[in-house]
């Protein structure tokens, strides 16, 4: 009952990671546009754009690395013989993603540490988003990440569903 | 970092653990035994963000693979065949120009080979350019074009070393346009001994080719006018370029939907965060590199046995092309930087000029034998053997090396359009 409730949350938010995705793209190119449009046409510089785009970036990358992390598509350089059988090649690839799973639910930790440094109440980014609001994606991000290699990890331990 | 830990890390990277995870961890470990609050590696990140003209990567990436979903690859082709194909080796030269274009526009990800091979080698085969020439052009042409604007690994390399890309952009033009020279007059030669058909010119063809690919034929001033111009900055140009990308294949061309705007959205993001994320990360590795007087040890001891900036030269093309080939490119791009970086500076090197340097190293060391990545990435694409793609790519790997002397020692052919120079 609870794993299928569980699994089903994570459907729902591995939807929502793509959508966010591709929204936020779209507004880096919108608001990018704006800025040029603002400054060469009508001179007014928006100062709050850039800060913005900063933090879109930022979201950008982490989300990106996280769906790298899901198609097994981070950069590696590997090197590990062809020759050995799956079943230790799968030992091998489940372990070092049990080990990047710990780095990454380790990195959780500093991650809200320097939210709670960098908290002073008014900050704003812009529009009206508060800075730590914007600053959660990384804590957020690392702990996706360290539950996607953790389940990967998993699985390769498990003969039947190797990846 | 201390002995062991460099060790376990190497074999963590060679077992194939995701290189990010690597170096954030030794990131960790280089706070634990300093330290300091682990916080140091996120501030970091969040510092990274805020890099000027970071936009610039993902939005140039959004463009390169509209761009390849599009039908403009054999728009491309069939243009440079109406302008070239008379020429002796007409289709090859058209072949390493498309590429090059092509590379420059997508970044040098790997895409080249996929999205043109498939197109050109049945036409070189069909004109009969032997196999073996064939098969070599294409797999050394995958990362040609890589000095050429906006290309990602320029705008990387001027990020990770602080430099100014618009210079880093234009001093990649004439180096770029070098090693499309060389293999051009080679294929020309080849052409001729061959024997191979050469359809003829006709300005019918032209005209319609022209007419074609009229809306694509702006962008490379799109790209790269606003920057000369002075009028945008490199990420504004980048904006530019992916509205200009969308409107014309969406809208004119309609060879991109709507609907695939999403997976194209996706595959440039994961791209764009698989490079983020280690360069985010680095700095744990930048710091415990500096910290442990890496890059100053290394010019003592560069100081000590080479003597003139031209025998370093010599062997950090040497180093560059053994770590472009077994590395990668982002990997070595992102890792080597800061280390030679500071020891190139000392023998008075000029920082643009090495970029350019380094990266031609990195386009040849991705199709040189054993584990340079085009071999591979032609070998799938083409269904042969890699053992026959080393011997075919011998002579393009011979002639790009004779370009990158002239580039490594010649750094006016780099530095002549810069600004102020």
């Amino acid at each position: 009952m609870l794993l299928a409730v569980l699994k089903k949350i994570w459907a729902w938010y591995e939807q929502l990671e793509e959508l966010l995705l591709v929204f936020l793209v779209f507004g880096m190119v919108a608001l990018g546009a704006a800025q040029i449009l603002f400054r060469n046409v009508i001179s007014i510089g928006l100062v709050w754009i850039d800060p913005l785009l900063s933090h879109l970036v930022l979201w950008v990358a982490l989300l990106g690395a996280s769906i790298a992390t899901r198609e097994n598509r981070h950069i590696v350089i590997e090197i590990i013989p062809e020759r050995l059988s799956l079943a230790i090649r799968s030992r091998i690839k489940g372990s070092l993603q049990l080990f990047s799973a710990l780095v990454c639910l380790f990195l959780v930790y500093p991650a809200v540490q320097f939210i709670l440094n960098d908290y002073r109440p008014g900050k704003y980014l812009a529009l009206g988003i508060p800075l730590w609001a914007s600053q959660t994606v990384m804590p957020v991000m690392w702990l996706v990440l360290g539950i996607r290699f953790l389940l990967q990890g998993f699985k390769n331990f498990i003969p039947g569903k190797r990846v | 970092m201390g002995f062991v830990s460099t060790i376990a890390a190497l074999c963590l990277v060679l077992l194939g653990a995701p290189l990010f995870i690597v170096i954030a961890a030794s990131g960790l470990l280089f706070l634990y035994r300093s330290g300091i609050d682990y916080s140091a590696l996120i501030i970091e990140l969040y510092k990274l963000a805020h890099t000027p003209n970071l936009a610039a990567l993902p939005l140039f990436a959004m463009a390169g693979y509209v761009l390849a979903e599009s039908k403009a690859p054999h728009r491309l082709v069939r243009l440079s065949n109406a302008l070239l194909g008379w020429l002796p080796g007409g289709l090859a030269i058209i072949a390493l120009l498309a590429s090059a274009v092509f590379t420059a526009l997508t970044g040098a990800t790997g895409l080249t080979i996929i999205a043109l091979g498939g197109l050109l080698f049945p036409a070189l085969r069909q004109q009969k350019y032997p196999e073996r020439f064939s098969l070599g052009l294409l797999t050394t042409s995958g990362t040609l074009g890589l000095l050429f604007p906006p290309s990602f690994p320029l705008i990387l390399y001027g990020i990770v070393a602080q430099t100014s890309i618009d210079q880093l952009f234009m001093a990649g033009i004439l180096p770029g346009a070098l090693l499309v020279l060389l293999l051009s007059l080679y294929s020309g030669w080849k052409g001729l001994r061959s024997d191979v058909a050469r359809p003829r010119f006709t300005f019918r063809e032209l005209g319609g080719a022209m007419r074609e690919a009229i809306w694509e034929m702006p962008l490379p001033f799109v790209v790269l006018g606003g920057i000369y111009g002075g009028y945008v900055a490199v990420s504004e140009a980048a904006v530019l370029t992916v509205l200009y990308v969308l409107i014309v294949e969406m809208l004119v061309y309609r060879d991109v939907k709507f609907k695939d705007l999403k997976s194209i959205t996706i595959k440039g993001s994961i791209l764009v965060g698989g490079i983020l994320i280690i360069l985010g990360v680095s700095f744990g590795l930048t710091n415990s590199l500096i910290n442990e007087e890496i890059p100053s040890r290394l010019l003592d001891f560069m100081r000590g046995h080479v003597e003139s900036p031209h025998a370093f030269l010599l062997w950090l093309n040497i180093f560059l092309l053994a770590a472009g080939c077994i590395l990668g490119m982002f990997p070595a791009l992102i890792v080597m930087v800061p280390m030679i970086l500071p020891v190139a500076q000392a023998y008075g090197i000029h920082p643009t000029h090495l970029g350019i340097i380094l990266l031609t190293n990195l386009e040849i060391g991705a199709s040189l034998p054993p584990v340079g990545i085009n071999l591979f990435v032609s070998s799938m694409r083409f269904e042969r053997p890699v053992l026959e793609l080393y011997r075919a790519s011998v002579p393009y790997i011979l002639i790009l090396l004779l370009a990158l002397v002239i580039i490594t020692y010649w750094p006016a052919l780099s530095l002549f359009l810069l600004k102020g120079h």
